[in-house]
């Protein structure tokens, strides 16, 4: 079994702005790869009108063996009138659902996920709770190019609704987002080549800050799914957490076990491209302080450019680990996965 | 093998002291915990710093309310010493650490001998110069 973790849907300018009607579609939406970074290259791997429709993105997963897509629309990241983040969260839901989850090209393969606007908590809750009874949405996706920080008190009801209702949580870099909070320490690179290699800082962030804070201690069941960071590089940075942590707690008492402990029950990797070449990525346990392979969910990125096939990911990786990679995790990890799968052997 | 670490009244509570026993090369750390006294060995299971020099605080302690934040109390102010080295806390009553962990710091018993009871052990025990007036804090190591 292959399950795609990461394929995002492309809505298309015009059809999306129509159904975020006005006066917002007044506007123009920003371009889907931002525009402050411009790729030397094309970010899509097939045509635009492929990457929008329904039944081309299909006929790319039947082909590849996949038997079921967790599929996750960009909303161009941090809208600052809140109003218009709310219009625009539930156009990408709306179009979302009608077009593509009830495409019948789909032949149950698509899966969900619930865009919210993250400006105010109240109505991020309700933009859940309209879509959340439907049981193919598994999940909430939010950007990973944030305002602030995800272990912050502000967005606890959200993590706290995700997991009553069954759904775990995905941080993807939009990478086109309106408003682009600096995209490091030192402010603005400079080139296309340094924002595609430092994609995974701000996934380090949040995860880091939802340790911290405590979320996790809070809500055990929360399942959060990080869309750009590799599970090497998240564990060497919880690594140095760990460290120092018999000093560090004092700050944070509720933080009752190592922060590794935390990423390896709450949290899985999408598939990264460092992980095509890292040699901690050659074995599946051991490498970088435990067993990695119980920790990475498969997501092929379609339809971008730097995107992986399932046949191409931990090679090296015994025929078992890599099918926990490829389909045991994420049927583990998401609640509502996993309960459709066992509905779907046993009928 | 006993140890006399000095008079009471030197050890107010809430002081502690550093003392050398021949059979422990690191030092022994004396504490005087709200009149109570625990000895602990000068010598943090971590990295080996020098433990009992450490600051002797409280510690702080989580409460977390289901509908807003968690808060942060300071507990058991004075019970905590920590590393000079690394800020590692110890609980000076038991040697172990307050976030969990398997490490912990060897403790030693801790007696109070009176006057009298202090000029019978005399002989046995080795001594550091001290003129003992009232009772004896006295180490067994």
């Amino acid at each position: 079994m292959i399950i795609d973790c990461a394929v995002h849907p492309v809505l298309g300018d015009e059809e999306f702005n129509r159904e975020i009607g006005g006066p917002w579609n007044l506007l123009k939406l920003p371009p889907l790869f931002g525009d402050r970074y411009r790729a030397p290259l094309d970010q899509l791997a097939v045509p635009a009108e492929e990457a929008s429709s329904p039944a081309a993105v299909a006929e790319q997963l039947r082909r590849a063996g996949v038997d079921y897509a967790v599929l996750s629309p960009t909303t161009r990241g941090y809208w600052p009138n809140p109003q218009q983040a709310t219009a625009v969260a539930r156009a990408a839901n709306k179009l979302f659902a009608e077009k593509w989850l009830n495409a019948p090209e789909g032949e149950g393969r698509f899966l969900g996920s619930i865009r919210i606007a993250l400006n105010d908590v109240d109505v991020a809750l309700r933009e859940i709770d309209r879509w959340a009874d439907d049981e193919r949405f598994v999940q909430l996706v939010v950007p990973a190019r944030a305002l602030g920080t995800y272990g912050e008190q502000r967005f606890f009801p959200i993590w706290r609704a995700a997991v009553e209702r069954g759904l775990a949580v995905f941080i993807h870099d939009d990478l086109g987002t309106l408003c682009e909070p600096p995209p490091s320490q030192v402010g603005f690179p400079s080139h296309f080549a340094e924002i595609h290699a430092i994609r995974p800082m701000s996934a380090i962030v949040h995860l880091t800050s939802f340790i911290v804070a405590g979320v996790f201690e809070r809500l055990p069941d929360l399942r959060v799914v990080l869309g750009d960071v590799s599970v090497h590089a998240a564990r060497s940075l919880a690594i140095r957490t760990d460290k120092d942590w018999q000093s560090d707690r004092l700050e944070v008492p509720w933080v009752s076990k190592d922060p590794t402990t935390y990423l390896e029950r709450n949290v899985r990797f999408v598939t990264q491209p460092d992980d095509e070449i890292s040699p901690h990525s050659s074995s599946a346990a051991g490498t970088i302080g435990g067993d990695n392979s119980s920790l990475v969910v498969f997501g092929s990125r379609h339809p971008y450019w730097d995107g992986v096939r399932a046949e191409d990911v931990f090679t090296t990786w015994s025929e078992k680990d890599r099918a926990r990679c490829l389909a045991d995790n994420a049927l583990q990890f998401y609640p509502r996965l996993a309960a459709r799968v066992s509905a779907e052997i046993s009928s | 093998m006993r140890y006399v670490v000095g008079p009471v009244a030197d050890l107010p509570p809430g002081s502690s002291k550093v003392v050398f026993p021949e059979k422990v090369k690191s030092g022994v750390g004396v504490f005087n915990v709200n009149g109570e006294f625990y000895a602990l060995k000068n010598t943090c299971p971590h990295m080996g710093g020098p433990l009992c020099v450490g600051k002797v605080r409280g510690t702080s302690a989580a409460e977390m309310p289901v509908d807003c934040q968690p808060e942060v109390h300071w507990v058991r102010h004075g019970e905590i010493v920590s590393c000079p080295w690394h800020h590692w806390e110890f609980d000076i009553k038991t040697g172990r650490t307050i976030f969990e962990s398997r490490q912990k710091v060897r403790s030693y018993p801790v007696s109070i001998e009176t006057a009298e009871e202090f000029e019978r052990l005399k002989a046995g025990v080795e001594t550091i110069p001290v003129s003992v007036e009232g009772a004896t804090v006295v180490l067994d190591v």
